[in-house]
């Protein structure tokens, strides 16, 4: 099982709700982040010009550098459904997995002595029912969220409607295989590796 | 990057503390003095609880460090550097008890060990950090500048020592004298490894990237990581300098010091992040951003 997230940026109209709803759902404080969303663009000269939104988060890598440099593993990949989750109760608070993670996307929480990063809302989506408060908040349905291996699944199913040009993964610098697929059409913005 | 001080701190005090042993093993096999290396296992010593205090420092809380402890096997970064530190205060502490003892058998055995771990420690204090997700991180020369500051600092701590032991009387040996002159010439060697590994990890950094740092660069990296401690080592091989060996000896220190927290600083300040996405994101007023 591969649980994760799908993000049709084609949709997305970077109105950072799935910010908010992550706030909200995860009692973040301020400064605090599970994930945010980017602007790349606009890029070109007028009148060609093009521009997307990138909500970031937690890639749910399926190798996964936070996990390897962890020295308590405290940072874990769960067998079970595939999610990259970090056991606070573990977690020493020495900050490798930032360093390590590829995509920024960890924070470490100063006042708990522990990194923090995206669940997928666990204690709403661990039991198998309910989605993220992201994807249910999401204002232009350009989120989902579901098992990549099950055909039936939100995520397969969306995936399913797009040519592979379409697809896009973030790049990866050695092989730690980030599982969300971001679907971006050249109709609306050509992909950037933003490497 | 925030410059994250205990780990800056860490890396330097435990490689020095190993590179003094190393000093302390590379006496026992040539034969220097025994006062100066008996003192030199004991500032190796501190050095090393020292350095271990600032890396708990690092962690959320100290408590937290015996987590670390239980899950030596992890193989991580950290768990290397943690069965290192352990490894090379044990054969500090086997060499003192050896010495006291006066048990001859074991320790060229310990001498040796001393010098191998004293040298891993400095380099892999610094390979840690060698990871795909910081490309100015990802290079051999970072642990290679960690390793080479690490010498320069321990073969100046040394040299320190050395200057302050008692002097040989005429008949004890001059055999002693003549090998203790060998002593500049190894100082020479690991102050050249630490001015290298400094000049190979910029030249990866990038000359542009790191000479904007500015006085980091300049003062601290050249300056005095290879200028200063490279002059101290040269005056040091004088023999009119004998008589200052002392100062010289403090003036390398001080340089070789500057040297190994500048390199550290500027890992830490050159970091960039493979794709650092939280940063990248756009101020917003609804978020507070």
């Amino acid at each position: 099982m591969r649980k994760g997230l799908l993000i049709n940026l084609d949709r997305c109209s970077g109105c950072d709700s799935c910010i908010v709803a992550c706030k909200l759902e995860n009692e973040l404080p301020l400064g605090h982040f599970y994930n945010k969303v980017i602007a790349v663009g606009p890029t070109g000269t007028f009148p060609n010009v093009e521009k997307y939104w990138l909500p970031s988060q937690c890639q749910q890598c399926e190798n996964p550098a936070c996990v390897h440099v962890c020295p308590t593993a405290a940072s874990y990949r769960d067998p079970a459904t595939g999610m990259v989750l970090i056991n606070k109760e573990k977690c020493i608070g020495c900050q490798y997995c930032i360093y390590a993670c590829p995509y920024g996307v960890r924070q470490f929480n100063e006042d708990a002595g522990v990194v923090q990063k995206c669940t997928l809302c666990a204690q709403i989506t661990a039991d198998g029912d309910g989605v993220p408060a992201c994807v249910h908040n999401c204002n232009c349905g350009a989120r989902f969220f579901g098992d990549y291996d099950d055909p039936d699944s939100d995520v397969s199913r969306e995936l399913a409607k797009y040519p592979e040009e379409a697809i896009h993964t973030l790049p990866d610098p050695n092989n730690a295989k980030p599982l969300t697929r971001y679907i971006l059409s050249p109709k609306f913005a050509s992909w950037k590796e933003l490497v | 990057m925030a410059i994250q001080w205990p780990l800056v701190l860490f890396s330097l005090m435990a490689g020095a503390a190993g590179a003094v042993l190393a000093f302390s093993g590379l006496s026992s096999l040539i034969g220097g003095c025994a006062t100066t290396r008996r003192r030199a296992v004991w500032t190796a010593l501190a050095l090393l609880v020292a350095g271990g205090l600032c890396s708990v420092a690092h962690l959320a809380s100290p408590l937290n460090a015996i987590s670390a402890v239980t899950n030596l096997l992890s193989f991580s970064g950290i768990s290397i550097e943690l069965m290192l530190l352990a490894a090379t205060f044990i054969v500090g502490v086997v060499y003192l008890i050896l010495t006291r003892e006066r048990v001859h058998s074991g320790v060229q055995v310990v001498a040796v060990l001393a010098i191998v771990f004293g040298i891993a420690i400095g380099f892999f204090c610094g390979h840690g950090y060698v990871i795909d997700a910081q490309p100015t991180w990802n290079s051999e020369t970072l642990p290679f500048a960690y390793a080479g500051t690490s010498l320069a600092l321990g073969g100046f701590i040394y040299a320190l020592i050395a200057s302050m032991a008692p002097k040989p009387s005429l008949s004890e040996d001059a055999d002693q004298t003549e090998k203790a002159l060998k002593l500049p010439w190894a100082v020479l060697v690991a102050s050249a490894l630490g001015a290298t590994g400094i000049a190979a990890y910029l030249l990866f950094l990038g000359l542009d990237a790191a000479s904007a740092q500015g006085a980091l660069f300049w003062g601290g990296a050249v300056a005095c990581g290879i200028v200063g401690t490279l002059a101290c080592a040269v005056i040091n091989l004088v023999p009119a300098a004998a008589k200052g060996a002392m100062p010289i000896a403090i003036a390398g220190i001080v340089c070789a010091a500057a040297g190994g927290i500048a390199v550290r600083m500027l890992m830490w300040v050159c970091a960039s992040g493979y794709i650092d996405l939280f940063s990248l994101g756009i101020p917003s007023v609804i978020m507070n951003l």
